[in-house]
């Protein structure tokens, strides 16, 4: 009787200091469809709990906000979005999501004590955030707060700051902040195609993933 | 009475939930689609301009452009879009005015070469191409991020 | 019979591989200029790009564009041609661990080093690029002796300039042209560092007599070799997330050959080679207030080393090495007056804006609108590129040009613009009856279809 209180004192312990973080669905509006592991397609609910391997799926004007621990992801219309993984330890938190196509504006709140690894995957391109708001839709991003790493398929990354954004072509280096800057602010006069005399070559599937990181 | 009330109502919050999953299971397909067929393009397109609900078919999405004064001729056999397609459906549907010669010889060539140089394509261009499913979604979110920066 | 079904089977697969995402299109542009720079004048420039993009398969592209164009100018044929580009790319990710991307260029393209200010030009070879998560490193080789003069701009040496002059040679100089570049992006603090390395190796010898070293008699009609290299660094990024920064040095070295004194001669002068050591750096800020019309301030500051022994800027060298510095082919600063980043300190003071960027959809929203005031003054005494300034007039202000300039995208298919500058130059400067003041106009139309 003993052996087995103490195993379950152990194992409890052990609970707390390894717990299954929890998302939730916050708000939606307009069609919201949530898919649990394992299950089909079901209408969204306020609260409703997203255990890791959710996809959630937002129709045409269709909005949700989920909240994952210290992140809060805004979830914009026509966006697929599976929640790979959740985990909370002692002072860590690791939240991975998979941005399967669409566009999220993720806020991470800074907490003190508690190191936020926050992953956002896509297939083109990588983000690290730390402390911030931005907006992302895997091919774009662009900084409302704090600082995000990002970087495309083969790793090669730039740090993008508030008030600045960044884009990823194909398997282009991410553009620096001041091409993007140039990008709004010069009129190009010469109307040929963009990279007319030089594209880069065929469409080599990617595989790689976003990560964002919150320290 | 209350009984057949009781199964009208179920029986109506059954349907709206067919009509949920049948848009999501759509999208599904889409997604799995290497080449995205003419109707599932259609009715993305037309969706997300708000002229057909997204409770509608594929088919009813082509029956719809038919219907439409966009000069398309709608092929009646299953087929793949083209980029320079999707991108003239997206023209029509959601009214985006185009370049010189795309006012002067709408069509797909300068469809596409539009949507290029609004930055909603990443990938290659070409006009002749066939696109995924997944592409093509990425291409809509483009196009309704910009019209909301247009607002 | 057998045979040719297979033969045009393979040939149709091939081609319909082939046809995939293939695309081409036709761009025309017209430049029309008014210079009251002697010999100028109005000059209109008309010319025709056809391009096609053929991807081949998941790793390879094929790019060709041809040109064409129909020139008023007295220093060209009315008609000329060339082929733009015509290369074969292969990009190859690896997205496994040890992430790393491969792309390999074969054919004429256009090449640059990152300044901008050295080489920035055409040529046929081939180009290696290894993309890493921490940096890029890129090798690449060319020649541009095959390339239509008309439309380059690589004159270095005295053969160059007599080969620009004259109309029966239609191919640009002979040169060899291999570039090593190493980026690494956010090194620290997002800054980028670059490193290149450029060699220019003048292959005229192989083909044609030149003058060789010894030779005691000055020849006018003749010259020699230009041989450069090029050692350069350079570090960009923000300050702010609206200020940003860039500068760069290059070391540039070499030979030249000269006409000088040379006490083992019969005549007491001989033509010897000299070696080239000069240097170019640069300083520029830029920025960005996106909030107030897209507007972009920024203060450009370039400075090249100029050589008090030169008495022209071309094989000038009178005594000793030369410190002039040699651009290959590169940008340049002004409107009115566009000498070469040689021998030169200039600083350039810009701002643009775009006063309709908040009308969402209008035919001026894109419309740019812009001012420049550069000063130019000599780095010291000694040649320029400019043949009007003096070269005995010692290091100094040479003139200010002042620019407006106006940039409208009505459409995704047509472009406008339009230049406005006035050169005000220093008279003490120039060489007598060459100080006049530059008046000067641009228009630029660009179509696409």
């Amino acid at each position: 009787m003993k052996k087995i209180l103490i195993l379950t004192i152990l194992f409890l312990l052990a609970s707390l200091t390894f717990a299954q973080e929890q998302a939730v669905l916050r708000e939606f509006s307009g069609k919201v469809e949530v898919m649990p592991p394992g299950k089909n397609w079901e209408p969204a609910a306020r609260n409703l709990v997203l255990p890791a391997g959710t996809v959630i799926s937002t129709g045409f004007n269709s909005f949700a906000t989920i909240q994952a621990g210290s992140a809060t992801i805004q979830v914009k219309p026509l966006t697929r979005m599976a929640v790979s993984e959740l985990v909370k330890a002692q002072g860590e938190q690791k939240t991975s999501l998979d941005l399967k196509v669409g566009r999220v504006r993720a806020k991470v709140e800074k907490v003190e004590g508690l190191e936020h690894d926050f992953t956002l995957k896509s297939p083109v391109s990588t983000a690290a955030v730390r402390g911030t708001e931005f907006d992302f839709s895997g091919t774009g991003l662009r900084v409302w707060e704090g600082i995000v790493r990002y970087a495309n398929a083969i790793g090669q990354s730039r740090t993008i700051v508030r008030g600045e954004s960044s884009s990823i072509k194909g398997l282009q280096a991410p553009a620096s902040p001041e091409e993007a800057a140039i990008a709004t602010s010069k009129t190009e006069i010469s109307t040929r195609p963009a990279g007319a005399a030089e594209r880069v070559g065929g469409k080599a599937s990617l595989t790689g993933s976003v990560k964002i990181t919150v320290k | 009475m209350r009984g057949r009330i009781l199964l009208l109502v179920v029986l109506v919050g059954l349907s709206a939930t067919v009509g949920f999953a049948q848009s999501n299971a759509l999208i599904d397909q889409v997604l799995e689609q290497k080449k995205v067929g003419y109707s599932y393009a259609a009715y993305l397109v037309l969706s997300a301009a708000g002229i057909i609900k997204d409770t509608a078919t594929p088919e009813q999405a082509m029956e719809v452009l038919k219907q439409q004064d966009w000069g398309i001729k709608v092929p009646e056999e299953p087929t793949d879009i083209s980029l320079g397609q999707y991108a003239y459906l997206i023209m029509k549907a959601f009214n985006i005015p185009g370049g010189l010669m795309y006012r002067l010889m709408p069509g797909s060539r300068y469809a596409a070469r539009e949507i290029a140089y609004l930055g909603f394509v990443t990938e290659n261009p070409s006009p002749y191409r066939s696109i995924s499913g997944q592409e093509a979604m990425q291409i809509l979110n483009n196009v309704l991020s910009w019209k909301e920066e247009q607002q | 019979m057998k045979q040719k079904t297979i033969f045009l089977f393979v040939l149709l697969s091939l081609w319909g591989w082939a046809l995939y995402g293939f695309d081409f299109g036709v761009n025309i542009e017209n430049n029309s200029s008014y210079s009251s720079k002697e010999g100028e004048g109005f000059i209109q420039e008309n010319t025709a790009h056809l391009w096609l993009n053929l991807p081949m398969g998941d790793f390879w592209v094929l790019n060709a564009s041809l040109m064409g164009s129909f020139s008023n100018d007295s220093d060209k044929p009315t008609f000329y041609g060339d082929i733009e580009t015509f290369s074969l790319k292969g990009t190859f990710p690896h997205l496994e661990n040890g992430a790393n991307l491969f792309s390999f260029e074969i054919g004429r393209f256009f090449h640059k080093e990152f300044s901008g200010f050295v080489f920035a030009h055409r040529m046929d070879g081939f180009r290696m690029e290894f993309g890493y998560p921490s940096s890029t490193l890129q090798l690449a080789f060319g020649y541009t002796g095959l390339l239509n003069k008309y439309y380059t701009s690589l004159v270095m040496s005295k053969l160059d300039a007599l080969d620009d002059l004259d109309k029966d040679i239609l191919f640009a100089p002979k040169r060899l042209i291999g570039t090593l570049s190493w980026n690494i992006p956010e090194l620290f603090a997002r800054q980028n560092v670059n490193f290149s390395i450029l060699v220019n190796e003048d292959l005229r010898h192989l083909f044609e007599d030149v003058i060789k070293e010894g030779k005691e008699v000055y020849d006018p009609s003749s010259g020699g070799l230009v041989d450069t290299q090029y050692f350069g660094i350079g570090l960009d990024g923000p300050l702010t997330s609206a200020l940003f920064y860039n500068a760069f040095f290059y070391l540039g070295t070499g030979r030249m050959l000269t006409f000088v004194p040379d006490s083992q001669s019969n005549t007491g002068e001989a033509y010897l080679y000299k070696n080239i050591l000069a240097g170019l750096g640069g300083v520029s800020f830029k920025y960005y207030l996106q909030e107030f019309f897209q507007s972009v301030a920024s203060v450009q500051i370039l400075y090249a080393t100029g050589d008090s022994d030169s008495i022209s800027y071309i094989e000038g060298n009178t005594s000793g090495g030369s410190s002039l510095f040699l651009p290959i082919s590169g940008q340049t600063l002004g409107t009115a007056f566009q000498p070469k980043t040689s021998n030169l300190l200039a600083v350039e003071l810009g701002y643009s804006l775009k006063p309709f960027s908040s009308s969402k959809g209008s035919l001026l929203e894109s419309l740019q609108a812009g001012a420049k005031l550069t000063p130019f003054f000599k780095a010291s005494k000694g040649a320029m590129s400019e043949g009007e300034v003096d070269p005995s007039a010692g290091a100094g202000y040479l003139g200010t040009d002042i620019a407006v300039y106006g940039n409208l995208r009505p459409f995704s298919d047509l472009g406008l613009g339009v230049a406005m500058g006035f050169f005000l130059p220093n008279s003490n400067a120039f060489l007598p009856g060459k100080d006049d003041p530059i008046v000067y106009g641009q228009f630029v139309f660009s179509f696409s279809f």
